[in-house]
């Protein structure tokens, strides 16, 4: 029977295969991977127009504090709100400064620098008995600022995956891992025990392991059995959906940020890695771990 | 060390790939997005790739594209253990047809009964007859040990055939 078995499998199997196109398939692949260079090269090109902007307008602001001009030049372009304000420097409906426009004029000091900086109408809010309450903090907002983004910041799980993939595609070294999860656990000897399903981001961007194979899997790179003896006393605290949450007092912040909690006989640690920006409170969000009890 | 570029990789285990795909997805067009997507990271970490011992190559390919299906699946309902499931009556072994003898009619019913089969004993299947690999190489795919995967070979094998008995194979 066997025999026959294998023969009529291996028959149904090669004409299968048969009908796969591989050649559509590999062009397929190397047409995706030329986008992905192209859509790569452009985040390069962009990327370091934007990076070498922001370093322009940082230092342009760095230098109006050390030429201690940056004050007097706010009082150049400052709203009419602005307390001190010289009606005749700077007209009301122009908050650009126009150093040519204003050249003629006396000013209360040379400031070439002041043509950096204009009060944005909404900085009047600022001003607080006559000063600047915050100017000196904020950047300077006649250059393209738009190119000074926020660095990429994951609220949740989902928005840290989605984080730790853009990376990876992208191959941005510096944000690929935003967090990384090291797992010390004891091997699995026994039938009974856990699977994880879900991890919530690892250094690689591969955001979750279903362990289908047995427990001699322990020891995989991806894939993670939490044998039953191992979590003695976490089962009843697993929820309806196999979620368990370690308590937060189980979860100890090291001086180095990682978050660690014991797991039965084992320890599980949370690492956040360089460019993580996830604050304690996000990454102990991300200590639950959902387990699936097998036989 | 072999050394190797992206086309012999391609070439030596694309079929591999698509069909252990298959045998997570049940689906031809997911099973072909999955491949290319488990290509294109074998295209990014080509130097790590060139060196691999043939094993680790194939556990590596393997882990990625399960990883890639699961990770498509994630929302789907959880896997029924096939080891939870009961034993099937053997079938006749005589009711089987011959190989050469199989009709476009009757590959389909194959195929179909395939499909219905509890996804470890389909993975199973798949990988030997589809992904052409030995029973002790799916051992160390799936982690778990060769008399284990001759097992869910066993079982697969009495499920298909009770699964076709009564179809078009018996008119």
């Amino acid at each position: 029977m066997a025999d026959k078995f294998d023969a009529l499998m291996k028959t149904v199997a090669d004409e299968a295969d048969a009908k796969v196109d591989y050649v559509a398939m590999r062009e397929a692949i190397l047409q995706k991977a030329a986008a992905e260079r192209r859509k790569r090269a452009r985040f390069v090109r962009y990327g370091a127009m934007a990076a070498t902007l922001v370093i322009l307008a940082g230092a342009g602001t760095l230098f109006l504090h050390a030429k201690g001009g940056f004050n007097a030049s706010m009082d150049n372009c400052a709203s009419p709100q602005a307390a001190g304000f010289a009606a005749d420097s700077v007209k009301a409906e122009e908050p650009e400064c126009a150093p040519a426009e204003n050249a003629s004029e006396p000013a209360p000091e040379p400031v070439p620098e002041s043509t950096d900086r204009a009060a944005a109408p909404g900085e009047a809010a600022n001003i607080v008995g006559g000063t600047f309450e915050s100017a000196t903090d904020d950047p300077p907002r006649c250059s393209p600022s738009g190119a000074a983004e926020e660095p990429a910041r994951a609220m949740n799980t989902e928005e840290l995956v989605a984080l730790c993939r853009a990376a990876e595609e992208n191959e941005s070294a510096s944000n690929a891992a935003l967090a990384a999860f090291e797992w010390l656990y004891v091997p699995a000897k026994a039938v009974e025990g856990y699977r994880l399903l879900d991890i919530a981001a690892d250094a690689s961007g591969i955001t979750f392991t279903y362990n289908r194979a047995a427990a001699e899997t322990w020891n995989d790179e991806y894939s993670i059995f939490l044998p039953a003896e191992s979590l003695s006393g976490t089962r009843a605290e697993t929820d309806a959906a196999g979620v368990f949450t370690p308590a937060e007092t189980d979860v100890a912040v090291d001086t180095a940020g990682a978050l660690t909690w014991a797991l039965g006989s084992g320890k599980a640690v949370l690492t956040p890695c360089a460019g993580c920006t996830l604050s304690e409170a996000e990454l102990r969000a991300l200590c639950a771990l959902r387990l699936v009890e097998i036989e | 060390m072999p050394a190797r570029d992206f086309e012999s990789i391609y070439a030596d285990y694309s079929r591999m790939v698509y069909w252990a795909a298959y045998g997570v997805l049940k689906n031809e067009n997911d099973a072909m997005d999955v491949s290319q997507n488990v290509f294109l990271r074998v295209m990014k970490h080509m130097k790590k790739l060139e060196t691999m011992e043939d094993a680790q190559l194939k556990s590596w390919l393997y882990r990625v594209a399960v990883n890639l299906c699961l990770d498509g699946k994630r929302k789907g309902k959880h896997e029924v253990l096939a080891e939870e499931l009961p034993e099937m009556p053997i079938s006749d072994p005589g009711a089987l047809p011959e190989a050469a003898a199989l009709d476009a009619e009757t590959r389909a019913e194959i195929r179909h009964a395939l499909e219905q089969l509890p996804d470890i004993y389909r993975e199973t299947v798949t990988l030997h007859f589809f992904s052409e690999l030995r029973y002790e190489e799916i051992a160390q795919l799936m982690g778990v040990s060769e008399g284990t995967v001759k097992s869910r070979m066993s079982r697969a094998k009495e499920r298909l055939c009770a699964l076709l008995k009564g179809g078009v194979l018996h008119g």
